[in-house]
């Protein structure tokens, strides 16, 4: 295949999915690309305990199944399908289990989420070491504050929020993984107007703002990549008579920054449901979606020149 | 299912509660985005029901059945198409469960078998559901109409009876199908709420109408409907008339027999069509999406029991040799027929309404199913044409969004224009249709039936994860249900070559034809990749496998 300027690989939303994460790390080896991107919602949702019945079984319920394991590599072996669809799993014993209050749930969460993000840098060091391919992992919204301290380590791993990075010679590369408040009302949830004011102290960094690339987790207001079904307050999508009631989730500050300065492209994540592409004025946004808890990884690859973007499809493994 | 219940107490707080442990808990889940509780199954049903148009489906098939295969036992041929299409709504829901975003079978089969495969089978599916929009339209512009007869005959308003007869002629059905086809492109392009609340309004009416049509025919005698009919018509004995006329031209039925049983089923199935494009939601967590798989089975089985009660109930009200014969000479003999309007269900039960109060419910449920119907297909035919744009088969403008409306005006813009065109065709030029429409879903949903049998060997790694995979005696249920979903549609095919009159000749024209259809899909697909080739992207990477590392 013939060499490309660059060739990005683009997903978001894989929530703890380590499954979707090896992926990840070996796209350039599979679609030639020299850019990784994994932009938003890094950390899982749920914890699995595997209690230790300490007579040398071990207990766990998963998937609606209960799970009797006689040996550590059986341990082992379902603490990976737990990791493979984005949940923690979490050893422990019966008395420690009824002990957990609140508090200390969070707290367990908090380890886990950090040691899977440490292991996950690791990984990706050990894999692309000896590569030229650059690789950004960004949080997003979902995830806690404490996990961003684990990219200071890495030279190869590059958390890209808040920066101006040059992708190559011609693009240069801004990010946020906050988004507007969601009704989770997650960590790196803020209002329109402080998103607007992040996006505007990028974007005064930034030196060719055609040629830009806009790597916000949220996807802008009002589009096809920002659908998703309308809550009541009970969390439950809202159906009415023959179909599902939707509505657009996505920032108005982020679609007013795309408007405005018209980069070259959009690279979106945030609402599963809603993958895609989508011109608004000059610039192409997308947004891959997401079937981590499937395993699949989705996302764009974007072949980019010095006229713009050449060419692009969604992938999906 | 304590785990579950005790989900459902995470649920039942508001967003920013925190979540409460119970004792010997086993599953705990944080405050994340995208946690959403599952959809309840009368909501999942509701979804599904609006594909699967129970006046629609119903319609003509109590004529249809009976002339076509006039040995058939309308029961018991219902009884065997609902567990047939248990089994396939039981691939789909399995397929949705696993994959709940994946987007449907364009995506199944790509998935499994090949992406060529999958263009293939929908590109058929677009393609046979437009060249369909003339029977379409003769099917829900007949709900429309018999609404008017009912409305005419109740309350004595001739021009609302002659309103109603007047579109079920060629250009009635012009005319009110372009109306309705209208109405639908406003209500999914232009998102006008108003008109959307008052869809919603009518489908509440249209479940009603159901009820009261079991009622209908459930409190109507033979004797009655005869004199009603005769009423009806203006001319005694016309029931007698019919049956006699249809004799007279060599037309009877025969004793009940397992061959024209089974044959009808063919029509069932038809009738059924469309209750897996439901548009499931489900959410991220994989223990609660059982509710959905249920809820499509339910829609068959809900749909099924109706069915049966509107066959058995008709038969006993109007006589299982009216209805062969009526149907026999509509279709055949229309000119001597005497009747302004045709015999189906809808009109038959307009006929037998006395109430005032119950046919206005019943002519409001009637126009309810009718102006539901098109809405429901626009939508995942738009999804269809955006699932081509988005692999780069179809251009990117087929993906497009309108910013006013938010709704996927150009897809559904094609849509529309596309029905308008074959709905003339139909009407004027009948002869154009060169294609047995029905025999072109017969490889579509055989390569359906083998994705669902291979996924689980295939796909191993998603299969592993699915939060719904019984097995029986082993075997993967949905490798059951994909054999049984392939044995289906060759039986299916059988008939439809065996007998003409069904949807047409199958002749060696109609299968290079069919064969055709599905040629040019992949000559079309294999056009996008070279076109794209040479732009430096292969878009065959969509569905390369890349290993974890």
């Amino acid at each position: 295949m013939k060499k490309r300027k660059t060739r990005v690989f683009f997903t978001a939303d894989i929530h703890g999915s380590e499954l979707c994460y090896r992926k990840f790390i070996n796209t350039p080896r599979y679609y030639e690309c020299n850019v990784i991107l994994l932009s938003g919602d890094l950390t899982g949702k749920a914890m699995v305990p595997i209690l230790n019945l300490q007579n040398g079984t071990y207990e766990a319920e998963f998937l609606d199944k209960k799970h009797v394991m006689r040996s550590l590599e059986e341990v082992q072996a379902l603490e990976g399908q737990i990791r493979s669809v984005g949940y923690y799993p979490y050893r422990t014993t019966a008395d420690e289990l009824r002990s957990l209050d609140k508090a200390a749930v969070e707290a367990v969460f908090r380890k886990l989420m950090i040691e899977s993000i440490t292991q996950w840098i690791a990984l990706a060091e050990r894999h692309l070491k000896d590569t030229d391919v650059k690789c950004y992992v960004m949080p997003g919204n979902d995830d806690i504050f404490e996990i961003d301290s684990t990219f200071n380590n890495s030279g190869l791993v590059v958390n890209p929020e808040g920066k101006a990075i040059p992708l190559d010679d011609t693009h240069e590369m801004i990010s946020t993984g906050y988004t507007n408040i969601t009704p989770w009302k997650c960590p790196r949830d803020i209002s329109e107007e402080e998103l607007a004011k992040k996006i505007e102290g990028m974007v005064a960094s930034v030196g060719d703002i055609k040629n830009s690339i806009f790597n916000f987790h949220c996807p802008p207001y009002g589009t096809n990549l920002d659908t998703a079904p309308q809550l009541d307050e009970n969390l439950r999508p809202v159906v009415k008579g023959p179909t599902i009631v939707t509505t657009s989730a996505g920032s108005t500050a982020v679609m007013d920054a795309v408007q405005k300065y018209q980069p070259l492209m959009g690279l979106h994540g945030h609402i599963h449901e809603s993958s895609g592409f989508q011109k608004i004025g000059r610039t192409m946004c997308f947004n891959p979606g997401s079937e981590y808890t499937e395993g699949i990884l989705r996302g764009f690859i974007i072949d980019l020149d010095e006229k713009g973007i050449k060419d692009f499809t969604r992938v999906e493994s | 299912m304590e785990v579950l219940n005790k989900i459902r107490l995470h649920y039942a707080t508001k967003p920013n509660e925190e979540i409460q442990m119970a004792e010997g808990q086993r599953f705990y889940v944080r405050q994340a985005s995208g946690i959403v509780r599952n959809i309840s199954p009368l909501n999942a049903m509701a979804l599904a029901s609006g594909c699967s148009n129970l006046a629609g489906a119903t319609a003509a098939m109590f004529i249809w059945m009976p002339y076509l295969y006039p040995g058939a036992d309308l029961v018991w041929s219902i009884i065997i198409a609902v567990i047939l299409s248990l089994a396939q709504g039981a691939l789909y829901a399995i397929f949705a469960a696993s994959m709940p975003r994946a987007g449907g079978d364009y995506i199944y089969i790509s998935r499994t078998l090949h992406p060529a495969l999958g263009f293939a089978g929908s590109f058929a599916f677009m393609a046979t559901m437009v060249a369909y929009s003339g029977i379409l339209c003769w099917l829900q512009v007949g709900l429309l109409s018999s609404a008017f007869v009912l409305l005419g005959q109740i309350f004595s308003i001739k021009p609302a009876l002659d309103f109603g007869v007047w579109m079920m002629g060629q250009d009635g059905l012009l005319i009110m199908g372009t109306v309705m086809l209208l109405v639908a492109f406003g209500t999914v392009v232009f998102g006008i709420k108003t008109l959307r609340s008052i869809i919603m309004m009518l489908f509440a009416i249209g479940t009603v109408w159901a009820l009261l049509t079991i009622g209908i025919l459930g409190t109507t005698s033979l004797s009655t409907f005869q004199a009603l009919l005769d009423k009806f018509v203006g001319t005694p004995g016309t029931y007698q008339n019919i049956i006699a006329a249809a004799k007279s031209e060599g037309f009877t039925t025969r004793p009940v027999n397992l061959y024209d049983t089974l044959g009808a089923v063919v029509l069932v199935i038809w009738g059924i069509y469309g209750y897996w494009t439901s548009s499931y939601y489900a959410g991220e967590m994989k223990e609660l999406r059982r509710n959905a798989v249920t809820s499509i089975l339910g829609t068959v089985v809900v749909w099924g029991i109706f069915a049966v009660l509107f066959a058995a109930l008709l038969v006993r009200a109007t006589g299982f040799d009216f209805l062969a014969s009526a149907g026999y000479l509509y279709y055949s003999k229309p000119d001597l027929l005497s009747l302004s309007v045709p015999p189906t269900l809808p009109f038959l039960e307009a006929i037998m309404t006395q109430n005032v109060v119950v046919g206005l419910v019943i002519a409001v449920g009637l126009m309810a199913w009718s102006f539901i119907y098109f809405p429901s297909y626009f939508t995942p035919m738009s999804r269809v044409l955006f699932a081509w744009s988005w692999d780069r088969i179809a251009p990117a403008k087929f993906a497009s969004i309108s910013k006013r409306f938010a709704s996927p005006y150009i897809a559904v813009a094609i849509i529309a224009a596309l029905f308008e065109f074959f709905l003339i065709a139909w009407l004027y030029k009948p002869e154009f249709f060169m294609v047995n429409l029905f025999f072109t879903y017969v490889p579509l949903y055989c390569l359906i039936g083998i994705s669902g049998l291979i996924f689980p060997y295939v796909k191993k790694q998603i299969y592993e994860k699915s939060a719904m995979k019984p097995s029986i005696a082993g075997i993967p249920v949905i490798s059951i249900c994909g054999a049984v979903t392939i044995i289906t549609w060759l039986i299916i095919a059988y008939f439809i070559m065996a007998n003409p009159a069904i949807v047409g000749e199958v002749s060696t024209f109609t299968i290079v034809m069919t064969a055709g259809v599905y040629l040019l899909a992949i000559l079309i697909y294999y056009i996008a990749v070279y076109y794209h080739k040479s732009r430096g992207m292969d878009i065959r990477l969509i569905f390369k496998e890349v290993p974890p590392a």
